[in-house]
């Protein structure tokens, strides 16, 4: 019968589609790693208790904010997240730490700080939280997916204490479309990516070359990638003493104040990542030359930027004789409260904002990316479809945390970091040569450290 | 004619004793926390290890290049700033002294630098001066001028903060000397009229000596304010490049978040004070604001 | 006689230009604000700076949207409104006190509240945390209303002693012959006088809390902040959302010029204190 015919086709054509239809949304909206129902932990543990959480301002953490209330629903924990600009944040958070009754629990721990803050007892060791069976469920968790050196902030003396959140790691920006126009390939070392940065100097249209020089912006992290790449170290890993006036910290200060000075753009003394980055993104600049790989969202977004889709990544090209170690590579994590009397609950927290799961949500929305196998997740893949290159940077980068990577982790570090960063100012006006600067330096450094 | 009630009335405790016990309780404690601290090897990571060092911390202060340095910057900054808001305030002030339209449209208008949020207007002050991004430079260079470092040059960042603060506080002295202004009694001045005075005698003979009470406070405490300045240097320049702007208010600062010495940064607030105080008390004397307002 | 008033309202004209000329000058940086406030994030950087762009809402709606912003609003009001209240119950008979009386080492004690402004906020940030953390306050209005009081007192009181110098003391004098007690000619005949001074007061008092920052960021927390805490918040991790900080200031600021003008109607002109002898 012709009318059964078709309606036993119509029917199967329904039921094709709709079984179509349920497949592909499975597939797009289901997540690529299993959510916290699939922990084998009672998430319900600490029902009824609440939290504070004092965090740096990041897009990861209004993203957090924002799904905190699924944490709540699934805990029944109270959680309020206050968040602050980074200078107000880290003076409320040691205000509160040093206080000895400090209101926050969990807090994003800085991976300059937290020798410091260990130093006065202030953080709660994290191992025995993640090895309890009832608080954790390591195999959904997936510990190991950390990249080996993103951890080496937060173990002191062997004792683990944080969690890894964001990276900000050191990846080079440049103006694909003025290479070309100009003839020129990504350089292969230091000195002609200086080279191809006085060449694209273009005043007052553009400078060749944009990075940070402002004091109290965290300079040193951009200067600290440079000098080792040409194989200096701020400290000595061993023996924690400073080296700030050998021979190649003081080469690879030299390039960072010599692109600016002869590329950069008027008034470069006082660029902060907040100068430096909208120039590139107003088209003002060719070259970032190192600065945090999250910047791509926003130069990537017609919305904020004016060079969306002429950019390109790499990383920072080795120093001429091919000693290249890697980039500054640095992490926030968070760390807990070692008198807070909320410890599980607070722990429950942790383990679920950097679960698998959440942090590839997160970290699809906000490109703050810990975890390796988020860098190579498909789902990474088809969001950011035309930046690979920026990937692959930063994925590189992620492995290049692991044992080469050498930051003063001391209590000192405040007073070392201002120390550079104003010698750097000094140098770069002319105030003092590099050689005398980086000895002075080197003199005040060994005197924080009451070392000779 | 200036008389006062000599009389031991109790009514003098009633009066001020709300004031006076406010303000024991909210600067007592920071001023001896201060000194407690300023004598003792106080570092905020290792609280319990805190112990009795005597003067060390003030030797070490005083014989510092970077102590030094901040007090030199911190007098620069202050000096050129006060005296320029003073003769700004002066002028402006007594200017709102005559009748025109709008008068009470453009005094708000005036006052709105310091109305402002200081967040937002540093940052935009920021903006302003950068050479590449900055509107002060471009209109410059459009109108022949030389564009300057601003607060991106070592010897021009001070003045170019002093003119940030200026713009901010400059209002300060306006208001006061202008309400003062208007507060004067007419009759000095009907007589001086009938008696054919110039504009400029009844100002220098009149106008000035009966404001000088008002004048001297807003100066005093524009002074002290000065001295004090945080927010401006901080969001502009954070007290570089290099220490060139590090006043010695921002040094405290460093000393106390940044190295967290809060022995150190505890000698350097007592070392502050007493330069306060000294440079008031002197100001007050050497200008004859005196008789006007500490008898 | 009339060359005379010719001179003076050239004068008068003269003054009226001058001040137009400097507010003009001193305007630019709010203008460039209230400008900015309009601006997609894209317009607001670039440099030649757009005169004409296409304006946009979307900054005022994002800050009128976010709770924070408002519950800011509205405990910035209440700490400036309050504090403002207090330091004036206070600092007015204060100042009376320390004008019009004499007693021992009244020079010391006036000295004294002068010195209590001269502390510098960091040094005094520390202590004043953990004073308010032993008594559980940080984080509420109460300790914001307290330090901003202890800020503003010592202003106040030594400008309204200046203010209350002007008045003639015969006035109070005659008064008094005629049977009014001391608090009584403060009332009537002090106050109303020096009603200039009070709105000068009133006016700096209004403005130091409302802006404060320093202290408001160290002793506020997620449910007393205040205005400035939030709007510092513009100043984000990557980048200056210029847009929503110019619009956060400019909102900040109407508050500020709705007091500021309302309360400059009462000032009073060249008074004649003659006239006022009963």
């Amino acid at each position: 019968m012709k009318g059964a015919e078709s309606m036993k086709k119509s029917f199967l054509t329904v039921i094709l589609s709709l079984s179509f239809v349920v497949f592909f949304s499975l597939s797009v909206f289901s997540a690529e790693f299993p959510g916290p129902d699939a922990a084998k932990i009672d998430w319900n543990q600490s029902n009824g208790q609440s939290i504070r959480v004092m965090a740096c301002s990041r897009d990861a953490i209004t993203y957090l904010k924002n799904i905190v209330p699924e944490f709540e629903k699934l805990t029944g924990i109270k959680v309020a997240i206050d968040d602050y600009p980074e200078a107000e944040f880290f003076r409320k958070i040691i205000i509160d730490l040093s206080s000895g009754n400090p209101v926050s629990d969990v807090f994003m721990l800085s991976h300059a700080y937290s020798t410091m803050y260990e130093a006065g007892g202030w953080l709660e060791p994290l191992e025995p939280y993640l090895e309890n069976s009832s608080l954790t469920d390591k195999a959904w968790y997936d510990f190991e997916d950390y990249p080996a050196g993103s951890l080496s902030a937060v173990v002191i003396n062997g004792k683990l204490y944080g969690i890894p959140i964001a990276p900000d790691n050191q990846i080079v920006f440049y103006r694909k479309d003025l290479f070309e126009e100009a003839g020129l390939l990504y350089p292969n070392n230091m000195d002609e990516l200086y080279d191809d940065a006085v060449k694209l100097n273009n005043p007052p249209n553009h400078a060749g070359v944009v990075l940070r020089l402002a004091r109290g912006a965290g300079t040193h992290w951009p200067w600290n990638g440079y000098i080792q790449n040409y194989g200096g170290s701020w400290l000595n890993t061993e023996t924690k003493r400073p080296e700030l006036d050998s021979p190649q910290v003081i080469a690879g200060t030299e390039m960072y104040l010599k692109l600016l000075k002869d590329a950069g753009p008027a008034g470069a003394v006082n660029y902060s990542w907040y100068e430096a980055s909208s120039d590139f993104a107003q088209g003002k600049a060719a070259i970032f030359a190192g600065d945090a790989n999250i910047f791509m969202s926003s130069f990537e977004d017609p919305s904020r930027s004016q060079v969306a889709g002429k950019v390109a990544y790499a990383l920072l090209p080795p120093a001429p004789d091919g000693n290249n170690a890697p980039a500054a590579g640095t992490a926030w994590h968070w760390g807990m409260s070692s008198v807070s009397k909320s410890k599980e609950a607070g722990w429950l927290f942790i383990q679920w904002a950097t679960s698998k799961d959440i942090a590839l949500r997160l970290g699809i929305d906000t490109t703050e990316i810990m975890r390796n196998s988020i860098w190579q997740s498909e789902t990474l893949k088809n969001k950011y479809p035309t930046v690979p290159d920026w990937i692959e940077a930063s994925s590189a980068t992620m492995n290049q945390f692991s044992g080469l990577y050498r930051f003063p982790r001391v209590k000192e570090f405040g007073p070392l970091a201002d120390i550079v960063e104003a010698l750097l100012q000094e140098m770069f006006l002319g105030q003092i040569s590099v050689a005398d600067g980086m000895a002075k330096a080197q003199a005040q450094t060994l005197e924080v450290m009451k070392m000779e | 004619m200036i008389k006062k009630i000599s009389q031991r009335h109790k009514i003098v405790y009633y009066l001020l004793l709300p004031s006076i016990i406010t303000l024991i309780l909210f600067t007592l404690f920071p001023f001896f926390y201060n000194l407690w601290a300023s004598v003792q090897n106080y570092d905020l990571i290792y609280p319990n290890q805190k112990h009795f060092i005597g003067l060390s911390n003030f030797i070490k202060a005083l014989t510092n290049q970077e102590f030094w340095n901040s007090l030199k910057t911190t007098f620069y900054f202050s000096g050129l700033g006060i005296i320029l808001q003073l003769l700004i305030g002066l002028g402006v002030g007594l200017l709102f002294g005559r009748e025109f339209k709008g008068k009470n449209i453009l005094r708000t208008l005036l006052i709105l630098p310091m109305v402002a949020m200081p967040v937002a207007t540093a940052y935009i002050w920021r903006i302003m001066f950068s050479p590449s991004l900055g509107i002060i430079n471009y209109v410059f260079q459009k109108i022949g001028l030389q564009g300057s470092e601003w607060i991106a040059g070592y010897n021009s960042v001070i003045p170019s903060l002093v003119i940030v603060d200026t713009w901010q506080w400059s209002p300060f002295m306006i208001l006061i000397i202008s309400s003062g202004l208007m507060s004067l009694p007419k009759e000095p001045y009907e007589a001086a009229k009938i008696e054919g005075a110039t504009g400029f005698q009844t100002l220098k003979n009149i106008t000035l000596p009966l404001l000088k009470p008002i004048i001297s406070i807003a100066f005093v405490f524009r002074l002290i304010d000065s001295f004090r300045t945080f927010d401006i240097i901080y969001s502009l320049t954070g007290g570089g490049p290099g220490h060139a702007s590090e006043t010695l208010n921002i040094n405290i600062y460093l000393n106390a978040f940044r190295n967290l010495d809060i022995g150190y940064s505890g000698s350097l607030v007592i070392i502050f004070l007493f330069l306060i105080n000294i440079v008031t008390l002197f100001v007050i004397r050497r200008t004859g604001f005196e008789e006007s307002i500490l008898k | 006689m009339r060359s005379w008033k010719g001179i003076e309202i050239l004068k008068n004209r003269i003054a009226f230009i001058i001040v137009l000329g400097i507010v003009i000058i001193m305007l630019f940086p709010i203008i460039w604000m209230v400008t900015t406030s309009f601006k997609n994030s894209v317009d607001s950087m670039s440099i030649p700076p757009k005169w004409f762009f296409q304006p946009t809402a979307e900054n005022y709606e994002s800050i009128l949207k976010n709770q924070d912003f408002i519950n800011a609003f509205k405990n910035s009001l209440l700490v400036a409104g309050i504090s403002l209240a207090i330091v004036l119950i206070i600092g007015l008979p204060g100042a009376y006190a320390l004008e019009r009386f004499n007693f021992k080492r009244k020079k010391d004690l006036a000295f004294w509240i002068l010195s209590t402004r001269m502390a510098p906020p960091i040094g005094v940030l520390l202590p004043f945390y953990l004073m308010f953390r032993r008594f559980n306050l940080t984080d509420t209005r109460i300790s914001l209303i307290l330090m901003h009081i202890t800020i503003n007192l010592a202003l106040t009181i030594w400008v309204m002693r200046g203010f209350f110098r002007e008045i003639p003391y015969e006035l109070e004098e005659s008064a008094q012959i005629d049977g009014c007690s001391t608090l009584g000619s403060f009332f009537k005949i002090i106050l109303p006088l020096s009603i200039n001074g009070i709105i000068s007061t009133a006016i700096l008092g209004f403005i130091f809390s409302w802006n404060d920052f320093i202290f408001a960021s160290v002793l506020a927390g997620g449910n007393s902040r205040t205005l400035p805490v939030v709007v510092a918040r513009f100043i984000g991790y990557y980048e200056i959302k210029w847009g929503e900080l110019s619009a956060g200031g400019v909102v900040a600021i109407i508050p500020a010029i709705i007091f500021i003008g309302f309360v400059q109607k009462y000032l009073v002109r060249g008074l004649t204190f003659g006239a006022l002898k009963e």
